[in-house]
């Protein structure tokens, strides 16, 4: 376990730099000036290379790239630009609530997405399996930003059982806190939960066609234990990476969903600081969103592992 | 003093829906009986029926297939209307099935002691530590050596034959009644089925089991069974002792299947016996016989008038055995045990026995010629991860002339798929020298590796993998005139309905897709595909493996008829000792990625020298029948 973790070290370690490198360069092919947006329209000349020279911008590009890697790796993320604060603090303050947004949307990326799977594979109903099918197409084809003003209307205008916007930390008052968590969670993880389904389902359908399942049926094993010991292992580690990949979705979509409902994240730290051309909030926020990613990635392979011992014992 | 049978299974029919919504009636009034510790062999070609009777027994039929008529006896319980509660209680406990494949038919996320412990649990097994001192027992029983540690250990852990051993283990682990075994020994090598064969033979004997065991290969049945009943066509064409139905077969169909099956005692140079056709189309009704339109000795009435099973008069036991076919009977077997029925009109009339098969004719096929592909020193080795690695090559060396056949055999990882991969230039070689006409072709420019490509071309092994599902069979042979640029784009046609008609197929059939084709046919589109550019050589992996006894004879003799006709130069690959004498002119065997023995065909065989060769000719199973009944073992 530790062997392969070490091995995929190096890898993870230049997807970072390539990462790292891709946010430097993208800020900066971008139009706009921080310094002319900070100085504002009415500047001088005069004002606006002040501040370039106090934000450091006029240094070359490769001396201002290694000073922020330098910085990094230090653990000093410096001032932001723009917004004003350090660039630590205003990303921790909004870290937990998309933390708090994701894992809830992840929450029902799973439970959805395995009962979507288990019943469109298994259930005897034809309607049943009918509506998970339709339920899941529904829920693939709609964009995020029509299902929340749907879910909002429905929920919060006609029923007024949840708020529409706005968030209350969890950990500081759960029972209101899961109130304001539950639409955008629902809304952010509705596309991910019928991919998720879509392919448990094959999985499932697949395994429950293997010669093993017929060995087993023929050894008189019950059919509730031929799907949950037998057929579901075996369909479970293309769906853990599918999982894995589907994190980073999360975390995209997170960006638009985070706008929609209000909810005070890193994708509404991110839309104001790129408004502002505000680098290193920008930068960190891309880096950090990749490490995240890289890191799911890695546990996506132990959990494989874990499932499948022909993987374990390589 | 006539006890009830164990299992009575009476008129069984079953159906299957295909996609246009036809019907494929694949079992027709089936019926036989099973005594308490009988041994009974189901025996038939792909298509016949006997695996979907297996399945019906216990109502594991795949997909849409159903039972539509008659009935399943197992002491008295009628197993075609059991729900599913006492479908479970049968399956497993009085019913133990073991599958073909045990590659795939173990969970490859369960370790074997969680198989077998499921298996007791399910059938009342209450303590754990109980469940798992029979398990570990189970493991000793079917000789996996260090049963407790190996408990622990995955499928993906164990050779394929420990792998059938387990599920052997696991088919007996509810003390069933009746044992059925649906092809056990089909995927694995001569030696590893040898030992399997004993096993089942010593478990059933022992524990009293009675054994049904389907098979389609003839050396099992003569090995393993006190009875057999032959299938074609979904129905039972004959069913009798053993010794005397392989021995003194009365149904033309059984009599074609025996001697189509190749003899190691056949010559080199000779053509193997085949049954001219196809076997018949299910979805179609069936009136008269299965086997009439197969069948030479055919009258009016076998065509319209369905030949019902009847025992068949006794022939005596001094007209001969057989012919061909009764070499050495054991003393003491086909004395009166049983009767032998038939289904064939014409078989219920007749005293005499059915005339044993010519002898098979040799082949005029002119002397090999000049040197056209050799190979000196061949090394290959597939790099592992983490420094492990294997050699499939390991040094070896063959001439190959024109209009010459080198028949290469060995069992499954000795290397001889990698040798025709390499010779072929699929894969390149690590070491070592290939020389095609006298030119070093070992490491070929790409100008060089495309005209070697066109003078060596492969027929793969399984016709039904190797062909495009979504091409249809002209563009798939014209697919390599195209690739090497041989044959105007305007001719292109001609040419392919030219190469349909060398391999004896229909040019019509250049505008359907593979899958309106029989193995046999869609084999014969891979050896025209092979043939479009031209070759010199010819390397055949594994070409009839995938292919019914009877119709392999009929790709056998037309690839022997398309060698003296262009003078091709034969790589025949196959772990079938039999059929590689008959065709080949010279042998040579492959074990660990080296060639132990080479030589002239005939020779080999008769006088093999190395003790690989002769373990390996030992365990050719042969459709003689050996087997020594129960109670005259000691004897």
């Amino acid at each position: 376990m530790r062997g392969h973790l070490l091995r995929r070290l190096p890898s993870a370690l230049l997807v970072l730099l390539v990462a790292s490198f891709a946010a430097f360069a993208l800020l900066r092919l971008v139009p706009g000036d921080p310094a002319a947006v900070l100085a504002g329209p009415d500047a001088s000349p005069e004002t606006e290379a002040a501040i370039r020279d106090r934000l450091g911008l006029d240094a070359s590009l490769l001396s201002q790239y290694v000073q922020w890697l330098g910085d990094l790796v230090t653990g000093d993320l410096g001032p932001s630009y723009a917004i004003g604060g350090q660039t630590a603090d205003l990303i921790g303050e909004a870290i937990g609530a998309t933390v708090e947004l994701t894992l809830g949307a992840l929450l029902f990326v799973v439970v959805l997405g395995a009962a979507f799977g288990i019943v469109g594979a298994t259930s005897g109903n034809r309607w049943l399996r009918g509506t998970v099918r339709i339920l899941t197409t529904g829920a693939l084809a709609v964009p995020p930003f029509v299902t929340g003003v749907l879910l909002v209307l429905l929920f919060s205008v006609l029923l007024g059982v949840l708020p529409p916007g706005g968030r209350v930390p969890l950990l500081a008052a759960p029972d209101l806190g899961v109130q304001y968590l539950l639409l955008p969670a629902l809304c952010l993880a509705l596309p991910s939960a019928a991919v998720l389904g879509r392919y448990l389902k094959d999985g499932i359908e697949r395994a429950l066609g293997e010669d093993y399942v017929r060995t087993a049926t023929a050894a008189g094993i019950a059919p509730r234990r031929l799907l949950w010991r037998h057929a579901l292992p075996n369909a479970l580690p293309p769906v853990v990476t599918l999982l894995g990949m589907q994190t980073g979705n999360l975390l995209g979509g997170a960006v638009l969903v985070e706008a929609i409902f209000a909810w005070p994240g890193l994708g509404q730290l991110a839309e104001q600081a790129l408004v502002r051309r505000d680098y290193p909030v920008v930068q960190d926020l891309l880096l950090l969103l990749v490490t995240v990613f890289v890191l799911v990635q890695l546990l996506t392979d132990l959990v494989h592992a874990w499932l499948d011992p022909r993987i374990r014992w390589e | 003093m006539t006890t009830p049978p164990l299992l009575e299974v009476q008129g069984l029919d079953v159906e299957f829906t295909t996609p246009d919504g036809g019907a494929l009636h694949a079992v027709r009034d089936v019926s036989f009986t099973l005594r308490r510790g009988e041994t009974l062999a189901v025996v038939g070609e792909s298509g016949s029926g006997k695996s979907t009777t297996a399945l019906a027994l216990l109502r594991m039929l795949p997909g849409t297939g159903r039972i539509t008529g008659g009935s399943v006896h197992l002491d008295g319980q009628d197993l075609t209307t059991a729900d599913e509660p006492a479908l479970r209680a049968v399956r497993g406990a009085r019913v133990g099935m073991v599958f073909q494949d045990p590659m795939t038919a173990l969970n490859p996320v369960l370790t074997v002691g969680r198989h077998l412990d499921e298996v007791l649990r399910a059938h009342g097994g209450r303590d754990r530590r109980a469940r798992r001192a029979r398990a570990v027992e189970l493991l000793g029983l079917v000789g996996i050596p260090d049963p407790e540690r190996r408990l622990d250990d995955h499928p993906h852990q164990f050779s394929g034959g420990q792998r059938q051993r387990v599920l052997i283990a696991m088919a007996l682990a509810g003390e069933p009644d009746i044992l059925l075994a649906d092809e056990p020994t089909t995927a694995l090598d001569a030696t590893v089925q040898d030992q399997i064969l004993t096993l089942l033979g010593d478990l059933t004997r022992t524990t009293g089991t009675a054994l049904v065991l389907i098979t389609h290969n003839m050396g099992v049945v003569a090995r393993a069974c006190d009875r057999v009943l032959v299938m074609y066509g979904g129905t039972v064409v004959e069913d009798g002792p053993t010794a005397e139905v392989l021995s003194r077969p009365r149904h033309p169909y059984t009599a074609g299947l025996l001697a189509a099956v190749p003899r190691l005692s056949a010559p080199s140079g000779t053509r193997l016996t085949g049954i001219p056709g196809t076997p018949p189309d299910l979805s179609l009704p069936l009136a008269g016989c299965a086997f009439a339109a197969r069948c030479s000795l055919a009258e009016d009435r076998c065509h319209t008038t369905t030949p019902p099973l009847t025992a068949v008069a006794d022939t005596g036991s001094d007209t001969g055995t057989g012919g061909a076919i009764g070499i050495g009977i054991g003393t003491g077997i086909g004395t009166g045990t049983g009767t032998v029925r038939a289904a064939c009109l014409l078989a219920a009339e007749r005293t005499e026995p059915l005339p044993p098969p010519p002898p098979p004719a040799p082949i005029d096929r002119p002397a090999p010629g000049d040197v056209v592909l050799s190979a000196e020193g061949l090394r290959k080795t597939y790099k592992g991860r983490r420094r492990r690695s294997f050699t499939a090559l390991d040094g070896v060396s063959l001439t190959l002339a024109a209009g010459e056949t080198l028949g290469i055999v060995g069992e499954s990882g000795s290397g001889k798929s990698t040798l025709a991969r390499v010779l072929a230039h699929a894969h390149p070689a690590d070491g070592g020298r290939i020389l095609l006409d006298g030119r070093d072709v070992t490491r070929p420019d790409r100008a060089a590796l495309h005209s070697v490509r066109r003078r060596v071309q492969m027929v793969l092994q399984d016709p039904y993998a190797s062909l495009n599902p979504r091409m249809t069979v002209g563009e798939i042979v014209a697919e390599p005139l195209r690739a090497f640029g041989t044959v105007a784009p305007g001719e292109r046609a001609e040419r392919v309905a030219e190469l349909l008609r060398l391999v004896g197929l229909d040019p019509a059939a250049a505008d359907r897709h593979p899958r309106s084709f029989s193995g046999g046919q869609r084999q014969r589109v891979g050896i025209a595909r092979a043939l479009a550019p031209d070759p010199a050589v010819l390397i055949c992996d594994e070409p009839v493996s995938a292919l019914d006894v009877s119709v392999q004879a009929q790709i056998v003799g037309l690839l022997t008829d398309l060698q003296r006709d262009l003078g091709l130069a034969l790589v025949f690959i196959a772990h079938d000792l039999a059929v590689v004498r008959q065709v080949s002119h010279r042998i040579a065997v492959m074990h660990e990625g080296r060639i132990v023995e080479t030589g002239a065909a005939d020779e080999l065989c008769e006088r093999p020298r190395d003790p690989y060769t002769r373990a390996l000719l030992a365990a050719a199973p042969e459709p003689v029948p050996v087997r020594v009944p129960a109670g005259a073992v000691s004897a």
